[in-house]
């Protein structure tokens, strides 16, 4: 008999949600995190409101909030910035050179996504159905998830089925004139996914951003440094070991079941059932092997579009910075550099091409001295060929024109690369995988591992390459550890 | 002044148009087929606009034209004949070329230079490429299901879609795999799709030429495999892929619908341009020319683009506000380039020996996907492409009927040229630089093609536009992207043929299934308009 029913393979927020969910059953779980610290990705983020209080409040998390008018800004190069701020859901545009009827028709596009934005956010907490298994519950389940979408409406449900293919480029062309605003929009649409504003699919992947997140521009954040510790009390509350620094080698499998891990330090552990917080590729070409799966599988979860293309880039200033045009009060705000649409192509032009150009978009937050700066598309290059030196200097010159006293003492820059090798995430994708289409639901990694589970018995995904996707939201190890509970019955 | 009033007046005479009025006529009804030119055939036209050579001046290969229409329409008695070619082939910089054959054996083989690998997964490819086209087939015959509507038809229709899915697999439906697997077909870029096939560049660029033709979507774009299946669906005789030329050009096929047309009594007014659709309280009646005549009928057809119709030939004033703002912002866009070239003797190549088959088709000229979606990216720009994909034939090899005797007619494809260039419009001078800068290119594969050029017509979006009168020269009446296809193609809500002004339908590329010269959408509105008065024949299509 072995001592832990479940053993969950990294302790990033997933890990951790779906430790508290199982053990708040009475499963004795063992979280075996490779780092020092748990979280995992959560690390690399800088705010956090897209974390369901659907599970803050089952867990009875009491995640203390952030109570600052936070605001968005997005740059412009001739200084003359476009403030925004969103309070209650609405958008308030505190300075900005776009007409009124810019503005307007601005907040009505957001307005309108948040409609079909919330009729995805319904299917989010649910195991996705199986297309045709013959079962009569997921039929049932998509009968009633075809039914949400005829409740938007007629108008709304053809525009909802018109947008989710089309691109944002032509939204905002065929809406709006200003291109700040349209850059702005763009920017949140496509940020840490493979795609440029006019690739197809761009739409669907704000909307997942919109049903994550309570608002686009929301003020209202989780402090989110608070987060993995309260995860990590609760766990150790309900009786989770924790044991970090243990990278796990391999996955134990004898007759296509597994039962138990093997660490670096050969160390062997055996439970009944075994829970990957890894994403997929990582999970079945490094921790498991290929072994005990088909042709077609291996196939499949080789083809899953996991190529990251954003840099971490973490400045320390000698002073506090300043900005020019953006008063003291303001600067808390998030910061974005997309100036136009075609800008921010022309950016992801090179990324296509595993390479980058100079003229990169970024967003930042900054504390104190401290700036923290999202840099994309630089994306993940085989055999880490980036020239990191060049890569840390174009960055800090994209800063420099809007950072009047950018003096700096330290400069730090993580590449896709090295996210990858930091927290074994392939790619060092964001969301352990591309939010599109043919990688969203029912095919979220792919068909045949979509359900949380996998083709050997007991071993399960939790990660953010699951359904619903990525973004900090906890939902994945959530529904992960409801279908866990359920096949145990 | 003709005051008899017509049953239907087609706006129109392109291949869609004069096949929407073949079915109607046959049904017994009276219709008029009004042309703007003086000759029928839309973008499906061949004249002879150099002495002694006949241009295909739009489109030039066929392949997808529907065989029931073929049959329906008689168009076999009524002179047209299609030459299958035997193959395709893409040359390299390198002095090598992948040929692709009819014949299994050679194309293998073929593929097998390059890589083994790729030439095993070819048939793996092949099989499930086939198996997506027999299930978009008969979605194409099909007058797309209103997902918002509760009426018994739009049930009926939606319960036939999902038929092919949810039947038994013993019963022909698919399995949950094929499922998923069609389900990323439609959403994939065809980059992606290739690549989980094969390794080899010029295997993936040969094939993913035809998912790039005519639109404005690169091969990395994601929704761009279905393009791909758009050209695959073909068949010539009965062979699924296949492709041909029709003899005499591709106005041929229109001659010969124009002929069946008249046969059944149907009449064709061409050089009368419609200056607007006349309407009355929301209903249409008649057209008014541009020469002030009016033509007077119960119901009007259009076979001109979405944009077209409802922003030049109807008034907005006549339109529900949220229809016009919908069509404004149709994308229809120019993408593509076409030369038409005389040539003195027939053109050799540095790559391919004279004689093999391969020569006969298509010839394609990139190195690349990455080229292909570098071409893409100075379109993007504005630009035309510094290495533009390059589609061309010389179908005088296969029908000596278009070329005098020893000379030949070669007609050549461009992907991708902008409809506004970046550096101010276009201009004569331009134009002549766009197509000298591929008759260059052309020219470095070839071992006399320069010293051969009789004739050059260099066709931009700008000339399309002006000529077929396509919105912004694009060739399929519209972007095949998922927002603009099935049920939301062109307007979500005005997929069935129908439009907002009662008697006025649409039966052009502009509606389900899409462009190519295919008829479908053309038999898809004779079915709707038929159903709509209560009459039925006989046919395979309807």
């Amino acid at each position: 008999m072995s001592k832990y029913d479940a053993i969950i393979i990294g302790g990033g927020h997933n890990g951790l949600v779906c430790a508290s969910y199982l053990s708040k059953k009475g499963c004795k779980i063992l979280i075996l995190e490779k780092n020092e610290n748990l979280g995992g990705l959560v690390n690399c983020a800088s705010s956090l409101n897209g974390f369901s209080s659907k599970i803050l409040d089952d867990l009875k998390i009491d995640l203390p909030k952030l109570n600052y008018n936070s605001y968005v800004v997005a740059l412009h190069s001739d200084q003359q910035h476009t403030i925004l701020q969103e309070n209650n859901n609405k958008i308030n545009f505190i300075k900005s050179n776009a007409s009124g009827e810019n503005q307007k028709k601005f907040s009505s596009l957001i307005n309108k996504y948040k409609i079909y934005a919330s009729t995805l956010s319904n299917f989010m907490y649910e195991v996705p159905p199986r297309l045709k298994s013959g079962n009569s519950k997921d039929t049932w389940q998509l009968i009633n998830m075809g039914w949400k979408i005829r409740k938007l409406g007629k108008k709304n449900m053809r525009e909802f089925l018109r947008v989710i293919g089309l691109n944002i480029a032509d939204e905002l062309e065929d809406n709006l004139s200003d291109n700040n605003l349209m850059g702005l929009l763009a920017h949140e649409a496509i940020l840490g996914s493979n795609l440029g504003p006019r690739s197809p699919g761009s739409i669907l992947s704000l909307l997942y951003r919109q049903a994550i997140q309570n608002g686009l521009f929301a003020s209202e954040k989780y402090d989110f440094h608070q987060l993995i510790p309260s995860l990590e009390k609760i766990c150790h509350n309900q009786g989770v070991e924790i044991k970090n620094n243990a990278s796990v080698k391999k996955i134990i499998t004898t007759n296509n079941q597994a039962s138990g891990v093997i660490l670096d330090n050969e160390e062997k552990i055996d439970a009944g059932i075994i829970i990957s917080n890894a994403d997929p590729k990582t999970t079945y070409f490094d921790l498991l092997g290929t072994e005990p799966l088909d042709t077609d599988f291996i196939r499949r979860a080789k083809n899953i579009r996991t190529k990251g293309n954003i840099a971490k880039l973490t400045i320390t200033l000698k002073e506090n910075p300043i900005i020019q045009n953006i008063d003291k009060e303001k600067m808390n705000a998030k910061f974005i550099y997309a100036p136009d649409i075609n800008y921010i192509e022309r950016a992801f032009n090179a990324s296509k091409y595993n390479k980058y150009n100079e003229n990169l978009c970024f967003e930042f937050h900054h504390c104190v001295n401290v700036i923290v700066a999202n840099i994309y598309y630089v994306p993940h290059v085989k055999n880490n060929t980036h020239n990191k030196e060049r890569l840390i200097q174009h960055s800090i010159n994209l800063l420099k024109p809007f950072i009047s006293n950018l003096e700096i003492e330290k400069a730090e820059l993580l590449t896709p690369n090295e996210i990858e090798e930091k927290y074994n995430v392939t790619g060092g994708h964001w969301h352990h995988g591309d939010f599109e289409i043919d990688q969203m639901l029912m095919m979220r990694p792919f068909y045949g591992s979509a359900q949380y589970t996998t083709p050997i018995k007991n071993l399960y995904l939790c990660s953010a390459g699951t359904h619903p996707g990525g973004g900090i939201t906890g939902i994945n190890g959530r529904n992960a550890a409801k279908k866990i509970m359920r096949d145990k019955k | 002044m003709n005051n008899k009033i017509y049953d239907v007046a087609i706006v129109g005479g392109g291949h869609n148009g004069l096949t929407t009025a073949c079915y109607l006529a046959k049904a017994g009804l009276k219709v008029i087929v009004v042309e703007r030119h003086d000759y029928v055939g839309g973008a499906a036209v061949s004249r002879e606009l150099y002495p002694g050579w006949t241009y295909t001046n739009c489109s030039y290969v066929c392949s997808l034209l529907r065989p029931e229409i073929f049959r329906d329409l008689e168009l076999s008695k009524f002179g047209l004949q299609i030459i299958p070619y035997e193959g395709s082939a893409t040359m390299l910089d390198d002095g090598r070329f992948y040929a692709h054959y009819n014949d299994h054996d050679l194309t293998y083989r073929s593929i097998a230079q390059f890589s083994k690998r790729d030439a095993e997964a070819y048939d793996r490819f092949g099989r499930d490429v086939m198996r997506q086209c027999k299930i978009i087939k008969p979605l194409l015959k099909m007058t797309p299901p209103d997902p918002t509507s509760f009426a018994p038809k739009d049930i009926m229709g939606l319960f036939e879609f999902a038929k092919y899915f949810v039947a038994k697999d013993e019963l022909g439906g698919l399995g949950e795999k094929e499922i998923y697997d069609t389900i990323r077909f439609w959403t994939m870029s065809v980059r992606d799709y290739l690549e989980e096939y094969f390794e080899s560049d010029v295997i993936k660029a040969h094939l993913a030429g035809s998912a790039i033709i005519g639109t404005a979507l690169g091969p990395y774009s994601p929704g761009s495999a279905y393009v791909l299946l758009h050209h695959y669906m073909g068949e010539v005789d009965g062979t699924i892929g296949a492709w041909g030329y029709s003899r005499g050009g591709m106005g041929s096929i229109t001659q010969a619908m124009s002929k069946s047309f008249q046969s059944k009594g149907g009449e064709v007014k061409v050089g009368s341009p419609v200056a607007k659709i006349l309407i009355k309280n929301n209903r249409s009646y008649g057209l008014i020319l541009e020469n002030g005549d009016e033509i007077y009928a119960n119901k009007i057809v259009s076979n001109l683009d979405v944009k077209r119709t409802f922003l030049k030939v109807v008034e907005q004033n006549q339109l529900p506000e949220d229809f016009y703002l919908a069509v404004k912002n149709f994308k229809i866009r120019g993408s593509s380039g076409k030369l038409n070239i005389a040539l003195d003797d027939l053109p050799t190549w540095k790559s391919i020996p004279v004689g093999d088959p391969a020569g006969t088709g298509d010839l394609h000229i990139t190195q690349s996907i990455e080229e292909m979606e570098g071409a893409y990216d100075d379109w993007k720009d504005g630009n035309w492409s510094s290495y533009p994909y390059v589609d061309m034939c010389v179908p005088s090899i296969n029908d000596p009927t278009i070329a005098p005797q020893g000379k030949h007619y070669m007609s050549v494809f461009i992907q991708y040229v902008p409809y506004n260039l970046a550096d101010g419009g276009w201009t004569e001078e331009k134009r002549k630089k766009f197509g000298n800068h591929v008759m260059n290119r052309i020219g470095n594969y070839s071992n006399n093609f320069n010293d051969i050029i009789k004739h050059a017509e260099i066709r931009t979006p700008k000339e399309l536009e002006a000529e077929v009168g396509l919105t912004e020269g694009n060739i399929f009446q519209g972007e095949l992207t998922m927002d603009q296809l099935m049920f939301n193609r062109p307007i979500p809500g005005y997929a069935q043929y129908k439009t907002p002004i009662k008697n006025l339908y649409m039966c052009g590329s502009s509606t389900h299934p899409g462009g190519g010269v295919m008829g479908a959408p053309g038999a898809n509105a004779a079915r709707e308009i038929l159903r709509d008065m209560n009459k039925q024949i006989e046919s395979h299509y309807i």
